[in-house]
């Protein structure tokens, strides 16, 4: 990923951007679909049990949703300013100290972003060699909800990748209303 | 040894907090550097891999984003309007008047949402602008709207008591059913000084007497919310449904009501459904950091060694828990309440097991700790809402809310003194 972004010039930049934010509403709305639908197996449980039942997949596959929707999610949490930070210093700097100071901490982020990257590319890759699958009666390859956490946190890193680009340039780098901001690049 | 982890830990921690890197990056990164310097055979790859994975299935944490989902569903069906409208004909004769509605409306909002933050926005929203075009007392309405914001944390569903009981493995539901006459005592102690205060002070605006039937009208109001507040405890108390499944009826519960007050659209549930993901995302990321982090200092050993130093000081286990308040509020200051409970749990909890308190009631104490960061500056979340909706100063609104500090605290005492306050009511559940 790195290598089609920053290559770039910057007059390349705008669809780029474009392009992650575009990607990050859309993982947003895969985790959207997600919480509903997980909620919706629950309450799928609650029916089944006050009939004496019990739907052997519910917990399990609303445990993966639930993984899947805090790394989906984060991408757009970091563009929304949803992620909690410490601003006392920055919000005592001159702003174009500030600005900087941003840009060194979103690529410290990026840098540890990568580590977590890496790290569940090295999770999903093994669950793959070893066909890992989960212990209960579904045996669901464990890879595929992991993959669902890599791609979240993959978009994460894009997201940072962007944010950091945004703030060098003196672009708007967060989306200031909710509802406006599929027109925000 | 031990010196020198710790004292790498916190320059990590001051370097990367202070420079404004997000709080669930510094801390995996800290817990990351930690182990790759202090335990390089680890393969950190596989480990964090296996790490990340694990902390974000745990089958306890599933009722966490519903009731952020539940929340925010209630809070787009217009729930501060009609708290505001319930409440009003029905307090505002009582001494202290409507600036009692900050604390009833944060109370019956704090059992539906589970946010601080969230109640104080939702409260305050609509109870500020009334209050001040009724001529209240101004500092005595941010300041009991920041208090009474605190009750979000101690009141079930509470979020901050759903990530305790999956760090320290206690059951979320006796945490949540504990948590329930602190809450409404806390929510007792704070209208009785509103009514003391407006008393001694005779500043109270005079209001007239509503009539019988604008009082029906409000009931009508604040009728749904309150039966899905009776439906949500009681069926916690009763144990009708674990705390997961009781979280997806709260959701059924918020979205009928969104229909019966016709609130509700497809667009507008997107858009709750949005907001709900990007806070429990924010919420995921400080859980792997923290995590790792717990991870690296379990590997080094340093809950054994901070047990270790603190046991030299030969404390009573009374004065450990005024040592631990003294502690959390300072922490407050400077970071969140999720922060401070998945960062210092490993080390707390063992302290205060030794000494012989039960870790149910010291969920409850620790949730009172995390209010009282909540109204402290300089990184106090409530001061910030109340900020962006008076644009008054982070100081003034911090000396209006000091009040409320000082009931905080002597509340947290109280709980240290008569622990059956919070341990009575989970103890009937047997």
């Amino acid at each position: 990923m790195a290598g089609i972004i920053l290559p770039a010039s910057p007059k390349h930049m705008p669809r780029l951007l474009t392009l992650v934010d575009r990607l990050s509403r859309f993982t947003e709305s895969v985790a959207v679909l997600l919480i509903f639908g997980y909620c919706a197996l629950m309450l799928a449980e609650v029916l089944a049990r006050a009939q004496a039942r019990s739907l052997s997949f519910t917990w399990e596959y609303s445990q993966y949703a639930m993984a899947a929707i805090f790394a989906l999610a984060s991408g757009p949490a970091i563009r929304s300013g949803v992620h909690v930070r410490i601003s006392l210093l920055s919000d005592h700097l001159p702003a174009r100290a500030a600005r900087y100071l941003d840009v060194l901490a979103t690529l410290a982020a990026l840098c540890v972003v990568t580590l977590i990257v890496w790290a569940m590319w090295v999770k999903v890759g093994k669950s793959i060699d070893r066909n890992i699958v989960a212990t209960s009666i579904t045996k669901t390859p464990l890879w595929i909800p992991q993959s669902l956490v890599l791609w979240g946190f993959a978009q994460l890193w894009l997201d940072c990748l962007a944010r950091a680009w945004r703030r060098w340039a003196g672009l708007p780098y967060e989306w200031s209303d909710s509802d406006a901001e599929i027109n925000d690049v | 040894m031990m010196f020198e982890i710790g004292l790498v830990t916190i320059l990590l921690f001051v370097a990367l907090l202070s420079s404004s890197v997000w709080i669930g990056l510094s801390l995996f990164s800290t817990g990351y550097i930690l182990l790759s310097l202090f335990k390089p055979n680890i393969p950190m790859d596989v480990f964090t891999g296996g790490l990340v994975w694990g902390s974000l299935i745990p089958k306890p944490l599933l009722s966490l984003p519903l009731f952020i989902l539940m929340s925010e569903i209630l809070v787009t069906a217009g729930i501060g309007k009609s708290l505001f409208s319930g409440l009003a004909p029905w307090l505002g004769r009582l001494p202290g008047g409507l600036l009692h509605v900050n604390v009833v409306g944060s109370t019956l909002f704090a059992a539906v949402s589970g946010s601080s933050a969230a109640t104080t926005a939702i409260v305050g929203k609509v109870s500020l602008p009334e209050l001040q075009a009724r001529g209240y007392d101004r500092k005595l309405a941010m300041g009991s709207l920041a208090g009474a914001g605190t009750l979000g944390f101690l009141i079930p569903p509470s979020i901050i008591m759903i990530i305790y009981g999956v760090v320290a493995e206690v059951s979320i539901l006796e945490l949540f059913v504990a948590g329930v006459i602190p809450g409404f005592t806390l929510a007792l102690f704070y209208m009785a000084y509103i009514a003391i205060q407006q008393h001694m002070s005779g500043t109270q605006p005079q209001v007239q007497k509503p009539s019988w039937q604008e009082r029906r009208q409000a009931l009508r109001d604040i009728g749904p919310i309150a039966a899905l507040i009776i439906g949500i405890i009681g069926s916690l108390y009763l144990g009708f449904a674990s705390v997961s499944e009781l979280a997806a009826i709260g959701v059924l519960g918020a979205l009928i009501i969104a229909i019966v007050t016709r609130n509700f659209s497809a667009s507008a549930m997107i858009r709750a459904g949005r907001r709900a993901v990007r806070t429990t995302a924010m919420i995921g990321l400080i859980i792997v950091g923290a995590a790792l982090l717990n991870s690296a200092f379990g590997f080094l050993g340093i809950p054994k060694a901070v047990a270790g130093l603190i046991a030299d000081w030969q404390l009573s286990p009374f004065m450990l828990i005024v040592v631990l308040l003294f502690f959390y509020a300072v922490l407050g200051m400077f970071l969140d309440g999720t922060s401070i409970i998945v960062m210092t749990l490993p080390i707390t909890l063992p302290l205060v097991s030794a000494a012989g308190y039960d870790p149910v009631w010291f969920g409850i104490f620790i949730v009172v700790a995390v209010e009282i960061s909540q109204i402290t500056p300089p990184i106090g979340f409530n001061l910030f809402v109340i900020q962006s909706q008076t644009g008054e100063s982070i100081g003034a609104i911090a000396r209006a809310a000091f009040p409320f500090f000082i009931l905080l605290l002597a509340f947290a005492l109280l709980l240290a003194v008569f622990p059956g306050l919070a341990l009575w009511l989970p103890g009937t559940l047997q």
